[in-house]
């Protein structure tokens, strides 16, 4: 972890990062990390991967429930088998985005799998949306999630999955729109199963996030927390993806 | 009941896609970069190629064995502007881009397809038996009337609704119109009160009204295929396949297998024969799950409905039911192909790679394949043995004469990258010999790539760009440019009138950004004079500026910098001078000149640039100010604190240069906060990393 010679020790409590007085000699720098699901308490469940015991302790799980694609007419491709009944945990469904294009009967069918996941029981928390935006076409997905957040009961958060170069890239008046209008920001730091090479360097300007935001593992990947990570005032905690 | 055109659909992709176990591994939740190599010998999602390869996905291996085998030549789709997922243009990517680049997306009339919902028929279920109810003329048109607004009366529940209409009660005259009547109390109980209860379509199974005996014989047998999963679903709502009824699968088997007997051509037959392949695969039928994908792949060319079919079976055929006896021998190569990926253990290292026995083994199953065979023991010889004499003994000269299938090609390319691993002169020409008869999509770029590869590596890298160079794809002449070429090479592109936008933008802006960062100074000021005027913004007042880092105007918050061409000038009268190279530091900190990223050593580019001398790395600078006894205590102590940074946050060097240990970095901390603490850069210091 940090080098410390200086005074600080930060923790989240609340929305608060208080810092106490405790002085760190030079420990060992930070090992990198494999990423144990038993480890963590959120997870992602994507189609087709089984069932593992950590989510029997989840304190939430963000399941897919079906993609947005856009091969023709923007449509749903349902990725569960059926509804999920999930004890305990917190329930996220999620949707991935291929295509921001939805017309009114994809976000009312949306909007009636929320409602009909609650009604089967669920601890439903909210919907995430997971789309690769570009930074460059930021501004387009933040118009696309207000007009999400607008449709979406109050009672349910809305949550988005971004790249680490959101951050990287700089542009934080683009982020800065997200404020408001999503309640969270899960950053991937992987890209298909690899974890992204240098990640470091792009953790490195996480302290411009201005939305609360969550760190996505990756399960059986590298994981080394930045310094300033756990003092830094957005940031909620980790989701991690399982595999088989 | 009515259901149930939509069906065939729902399985193909509810087969697909509701239970996520590809063959291929394929993951890819977000999209991916293809690196610039030819071979892979592990599969990495990506970097699909033009040829058949252990590290393609399967079912790109399975497409071009397809086409091979029909003698088709795949189609290119027109490419869509801003469609998902946009083809990548040199290489097949992953399958999502592969798919869109054979085909055009072709509209969809349905918002949702493959939810496990039994409502996904509904709709076209009252379809089918309006018009049934309207055909039938021993109904009268009263009760026809009543009919009609029962079923449109009907409604079929969502999760967030438990709502139900009542049964209908329905007074009608003839036979048929009672058996209609009839079929529509089942229909409303399949879909408000059981899935699993057949008994009402049953009792319909001999009616004497046609449709209503056809409808009622297939959702006895789609009944039973639901009952038999109806206590297999988990809390998170996956199937269990344990927790299945193997009798119940049986006997939905044997109930949609006498439908089809007796309805080969039936309205519902395609559904009919998703529901069996869903049937094998509940029951862990393996053979009988590959015989029915062959059957249906052989009948017809590679379409959308076979992309489809072929992402199904990905999903759903196990991996041994590629090898069993009996197996389809493009399966067995596919399957083959697979196994010769490398491996990692659980110690980290790569696993024993496959066998040439295991391949020799199946040489009767590769009986009328001959040259599939030989190219399967060419490729294991080439990635499991790296063994390129091998390779060239397995495959002889056989130079092209017609347009090249992708075996054909596959087998070219390897013999060519042989002969080239063997410093063989031949290489090259067998490399052009195949350009004209490269024909079949991503055939010619691949093709390119691996000329380009063999020219970088023959250190004959100006052949790219010569006036009838084959290598005309955009993306490897960039990469080229960006990774390899020297200063005399990135003039020329970015002097050459004849060549696109792109390629002059290129090549000027790598030109610039070598020029600072390999230290050519001097040069670097005689090439700014290529330097275009600053872009106007356009109508949003946006500036596209590709060179706008070399519009630098220096720094005046911090440490205080002149701009770039100030900067670079003192730099060529004294390439030491402290604060000049401070100040080229504070340049390649505030812009991404300087980042060009790693490359695989054996990807194209992976030699490295022309650029004569190494690279300047800002840690260097840094090392060197603080050493230098004649340095401004000022500039000094900016030096540690930057030097210091570099390692922010995670111990990652990021300034290049040697790491130095934590102690070093230690010191530079603890020397700025003790013999400069009084200095700006030492108060604003609080850690070290």
């Amino acid at each position: 972890m940090p080098q410390r010679p200086g005074p600080r020790n930060c923790t989240i409590i609340g929305r608060w990062a208080v810092c106490a007085l405790v002085f760190l000699w030079a420990a060992a720098p930070a090992k990198t990390e494999i990423v144990r699901a038993e480890d963590y308490d959120s997870f992602w469940l994507w189609a087709g991967v089984t069932p593992q015991a950590p989510l029997s302790k989840a304190k939430e799980v963000y399941l897919l429930a079906g993609e947005v694609s856009d091969r023709g007419r923007p449509h749903i491709l349902a990725q569960r088998s059926s509804i999920p009944h999930v004890s305990g945990a917190g329930v996220w469904i999620v949707y991935r985005a291929q295509t921001l294009k939805w017309d009114d009967a994809i976000f009312s069918n949306i909007l009636n799998h929320v409602e009909g996941w609650r009604a089967a029981g669920n601890n439903l928390v909210g919907l995430q949306i997971d789309f690769d935006s570009g930074t460059r076409h930021l501004d387009r997905y933040v118009a696309f999630l207000k007009l999400m957040r607008a449709r979406l009961p109050s009672s349910y958060r809305l949550s988005i999955t971004g790249l680490l170069d959101w951050n990287a890239a700089g542009d934080s008046d683009s982020l800065k729109t997200l404020r408001g209008v999503v309640d969270e920001v899960v950053l991937q730091i992987y890209q298909g199963r690899r974890v992204i090479p240098n990640y470091g360097t792009y953790v490195t300007r996480l302290n411009s996030m201005v939305v609360p935001f969550r760190i996505g593992l990756l399960q059986g990947g590298d994981w080394r927390p930045p310094t300033a990570l756990a003092s830094n005032p957005n940031f909620r905690g980790y989701v991690v993806f399982l595999l088989n | 009941m009515n259901t149930i055109r939509i069906l065939p659909k729902f399985f193909a992709l509810c087969f697909a896609l509701c239970l996520y176990a590809s063959h291929a591994q394929a993951s890819g939740d977000v999209g991916c970069t293809s690196t610039m190599k030819v071979f892979f010998k592990s599969f990495t999602g990506c970097d699909s190629m033009g040829i058949l390869s252990p590290g393609n996905d399967t079912r790109v291996n399975l497409v071009f064995l397809l086409a091979d085998a029909r003698g088709q030549k795949l189609p290119k789709a027109a490419p869509t502007s801003d469609g998902y997922p946009k083809p990548s243009l040199f290489t097949p990517a992953d399958w999502p881009r592969f798919a869109a680049s054979l085909f055009t997306p072709k509209a969809d009339d349905e918002t949702s397809t493959g939810e496990g919902s039994v409502c996904v028929s509904f709709a076209k279920g009252s379809v089918d038996f309006l018009a049934a109810v309207a055909a039938d003329k021993d109904v009268s048109d009263a009760d026809k009337t009543n009919l009609k607004s029962a079923r449109e009366a009907m409604i079929c529940p969502d999760g967030s609704s438990g709502s139900t209409t009542p049964v209908p009660a329905l007074d009608v005259q003839s036979t048929n119109a009672k058996d209609f009547a009839a079929y529509l109390v089942s229909v409303r109980n399949f879909y408000q009160a059981s899935h699993f209860d057949a008994a009402g379509f049953a009792a319909l199974a001999n009616s004497n009204q046609p449709w209503v005996r056809e409808a009622s014989r297939y959702m006895q047998a789609r009944v039973a295929l639901l009952a038999a999963q109806a206590e297999a679903f988990s809390e998170y709502g996956t199937l269990e396949k344990e927790k299945i009824n193997p009798a119940m699968v049986k006997a939905a088997k044997d109930a949609l297998e006498a439908y089809l007997k007796d309805y080969p051509q039936g309205a519902y037959a395609m559904s009919a024969t998703g529901l069996l392949r869903r049937a094998a695969w509940l029951s862990s039928d393996g053979s009988a799950q590959q015989a029915a994908y062959a059957a249906l792949l052989a009948k017809a060319e590679v379409n959308e409905e076979s992309l489809a079919l072929i992402n199904e079976l990905d999903l759903k055929l196990p991996a041994d039911a590629y090898l069993t006896e009996g197996a389809d021998p493009l399966f067995l190569a596919v399957e083959d192909l697979r196994q010769m990926r490398e491996q990692m253990g659980d110690d980290g290292k790569p696993k024993p790679g496959m066998k040439a026995e295991v391949i020799e083994a199946q040489k009767q199953r590769f009986a009328g394949n001959e040259a599939l065979y030989d190219y399967l023991l060419a490729v294991r010889a080439w990635f499991v043995d790296k063994d390129a004499q091998a390779v060239l003994k397995l495959l002889p000269e056989k130079p092209p004469t017609a347009e090249l299938n992708y075996l054909e090609f596959s087998r070219q390319l390897l013999r060519a990258a042989a002969l080239d691993e063997r410093d063989d002169k031949a290489a090259r020409a067998a490399y052009v010999a195949m350009f004209p008869f490269a024909k079949q999509p991503f055939q010619d770029t691949t093709l390119q790539l691996a000329l380009a590869i063999s020219d970088e590596r023959s250190k004959n890298i100006s052949a790219v760009f010569a006036p009838a160079s084959l290598v005309t794809a955009p993306e490897i002449r960039a990469q080229v440019l960006d990774y390899i070429a020297g200063p005399i090479l990135l003039r020329q592109q970015a002097t050459n009138k004849d060549v696109s936008q792109a390629e002059h933008d290129t090549a000027l802006y790598r030109l610039f950004a070598r020029d600072l960062v390999q230290g050519h100074f001097k040069g670097f000021l005689e090439d700014i004079a290529l330097l275009p005027a600053k872009p106007a913004p356009d109508a949003n007042g946006t500036v596209a500026d590709t060179f706008g880092a070399f519009r630098w105007e220096g720094s005046k918050d911090g440490y205080v910098c002149p701009d770039l061409l100030a900067t670079v000038k003192k730099l060529v009268t004294d390439a030491k001078d402290v604060q000049a190279r401070l100040c080229l530091g504070e340049f390649f900190l505030a812009t991404d000149t300087s980042d060009i990223g790693n490359i695989d050593k054996e990807a194209l580019g992976g030699t490295g640039t022309l650029f004569a001398g190494a690279p300047l790395a800002r840690q260097d600078f840094y090392i060197d100010i603080i050493k230098n006894p004649a340095a401004k205590r000022d500039d000094k102590a900016y030096a540690l604190y930057r030097a210091v940074h570099c390692y922010e946050p995670v111990h990652i060097n990021g300034c290049g240069g040697k790491d130095v240990p934590l102690a070093v970095r230690k010191s530079w901390h603890d020397e700025l906060k003790s013999k400069y603490a009084t200095t700006s850069w030492a108060k604003e210091l609080h850690y070290y990393w």
